[in-house]
């Protein structure tokens, strides 16, 4: 075996994966890394800079903003993980029977090009007024944006799988449509389905920060990534340091899942561009 | 051609539909009453009965939806609550400032992507190429909201170079004035569209640059820049111009951010403020506008690919 050949294939993978793996394991040991208690308020550490007993320095409640953003790890993993198990069963479910019956395909994918012509942030905005604050409907309404393109996805291998003969052969020995679509379809629809499901998940995390910035879906307590940079920026004349870093966490998550998804795209599907 | 745009337009009835139905059930299962949000909390019962009756949502959801849905056909959005003027009037008096925001922001991504893109295939898998990826790898990963923040720190509370937040309409202060302040929100989503721009135009220039054509024209001793930049570059454009649709499209839809991060009464806005108010004509108005715009855009698109190849045929 070739190592460099073996590296030089994988190096995407292993970057992104790495910086994935630093964000899971800062959200696992959150406690243990974070030097305060992300919620304790104390009006007398107020809007202090970096020093060595606030890495990060603290917000305008005294909170130390190093400790918040560990903690806002746990946040947003929690949320994107959430919303990449319901959209992976529910867009699996709808892609497979809209690619295999074609009247469900009418049905399926006039809903869902209708969800892609709205505007995420909008649809998503109008589903937390619906719904009220939380992490449950934070899901649900990022959810409900996102699961147009895992179905997409599906429906276009499940087009191109009925085609093929082991499916043809297993029809003609008399196998049902659910065995047809569950034991030699779905198989197929793994791989573009991890690589989607990936990049979906950095855009997930950049929405439900762009959502909290704004101020919806989560309680201003919530020390997520998106609702520090909202407090943060009442604050950008006087202490800017305080934008950076959640920033920062955003941009290495995100960075982190894209390369990530780059790499098994060109690992596992060479056909997707 | 006029007979393609206009089976397209038809095609996209169904879309834009759908988006209505959805919109109208979703927006009525918003807690809260309108007539209540309008008269305040000390209304009586009969006030807000007689307030349902003006508004037209004492009537049964499919009737309301018929008369919203007919109206939408002739034009009319409706009236919006919260201004009491019809909401296309709403619209329009704020488009402007989104508008000059996209257009300004498409004009920075094509300006910073494609050069970027095409330099990266040119020098394919050379440091120039590596270090034009990366950067367009961190573009992509950049929230806007978050690099519009730096900027306003860099630009306005540093420098003191650019006004941080606000806008001014063309016809009170000139083009110039409005475009100064939306100089940094079309930077910040601009770079951040610029990114996914470089990546399609570098992987089309890559096709492109393999083909027979080029060589020849090459061979016929013309020089690189011509080849590059004339040959390629045209043949690569439809690509582009998709990624680029798609662009425009993530901006309009991206503008409720940035447009409250820098405080800029545009459609983005007023759509979130409008959510808060429930203001339901105006909401459904915005969705049912930016929709709209959504399938011009892809309309558009599809029309321009016969303008960078005449092979192109619209059946």
């Amino acid at each position: 075996m070739n190592y460099a050949k073996m590296w030089y294939r994988y190096k995407s993978v292993a970057l992104g994966g790495f910086m994935f793996l630093v964000i899971v394991l800062t959200a696992v040991f959150a406690p243990q890394i974070a030097t305060h208690d992300p919620a304790r308020i104390s009006m007398r550490q107020a809007l202090r800079p970096p020093s060595a007993e606030h890495l990060c320095g603290t917000d305008e409640f005294g909170r130390d903003v190093f400790s918040r953003i560990v903690h806002g790890a746990r946040i947003s993993l929690s949320i994107s993980i959430s919303v990449l198990l319901i959209i992976g069963v529910a867009g699996s479910f709808l892609g497979l029977i809209a690619g295999y019956y074609d009247t469900a395909d009418m049905i399926v994918m006039r809903i869902m090009d209708g969800l892609m012509a709205f505007p995420a942030v909008i649809l998503a905005l109008v589903i937390l007024t619906i719904l009220g604050s939380g992490v449950p409907n934070i899901v649900l309404a990022l959810s409900v944006t996102q699961i147009p393109r895992v179905v997409r996805t599906v429906r276009t291998t499940v087009i191109s799988a009925k085609q093929y003969e082991h499916v043809e052969a297993a029809r003609a020995m008399g196998a049902s449509n659910m065995r047809i679509m569950f034991k030699y379809i779905l198989p197929l629809c793994i791989s573009p389905l991890i690589v989607r499901l990936t990049l979906i998940m950095a855009l997930t995390v950049l929405n439900e920060a762009s959502l909290t910035f704004l101020g919806v879906g989560l309680s201003p307590e919530t020390p997520s990534w998106g609702t520090i940079l909202s407090e943060a920026r009442q604050h950008v004349g006087t202490s800017p340091y305080l934008i950076l870093l959640p920033g920062a966490a955003i941009l290495w998550s995100v960075m982190a899942l894209n390369i990530l998804g780059d790499g098994l795209r060109d690992v596992l599907d060479p056909r997707l561009n | 051609m006029i007979h393609y745009t206009i089976r397209r337009l038809i095609s996209a009835i169904p879309t834009l539909l759908v988006v209505a139905v959805m919109i109208f059930v979703l927006i009525r299962m918003i807690p809260g009453n309108p007539a209540m949000v309008m008269l305040g909390n000390d209304a009586t019962a009969s006030e807000i009965a007689a307030m349902e009756k003006r508004l037209g949502i004492d009537q049964p959801l499919h009737i309301q939806f018929a008369r919203w849905a007919g109206n939408i056909l002739r034009g009319d959005l409706g009236d919006s609550i919260y201004y009491r003027k019809p909401v296309t009037q709403v619209i329009f008096s704020q488009l402007e400032p989104t508008l000059l925001l996209v257009l300004y922001a498409t004009a920075v991504f094509l300006l910073v992507g494609v050069p970027l893109g095409v330099t990266a295939a040119v020098h394919r898998n050379g440091p120039l190429d590596r270090a034009c990826m990366t950067l367009s790898m961190i573009g992509i990963s950049m929230p806007g909201f978050w690099l519009g923040l730096v900027l306003v720190i860099l630009f306005s509370v540093k420098l003191g170079a650019l006004p941080s937040v606000g806008y001014v309409m063309i016809r009170e202060g000139g083009l110039l004035e409005s475009l100064k302040y939306l100089t940094l929100p079309a930077i910040a989503m601009g770079l951040q569209r610029s990114a996914s721009i470089a990546r399609v135009a570098r992987s089309s220039m890559l096709e492109v640059l393999g083909n027979d054509y080029i060589r020849t024209a090459r061979a016929k001793g013309l020089v690189e820049r011509r080849v590059v930049g004339l040959h390629a570059l045209k043949n690569a454009a439809n690509q582009i111009v998709t990624q680029a649709g798609i662009s425009i499209a993530h901006i309009m839809g991206g503008s409720v951010v940035i447009e409250s991060v820098f405080n800029i009464p545009g459609i983005g806005r007023l759509a979130f403020d409008s959510i808060a108010r429930r203001d339901y004509p105006a909401i459904q108005g915005h969705i049912i506008f930016v929709a709209a715009v959504y399938v011009f855009v892809n309309l558009a698109v599809d029309l321009l690919y016969k303008f960078f190849d005449p092979r192109v045929e619209y059946k």
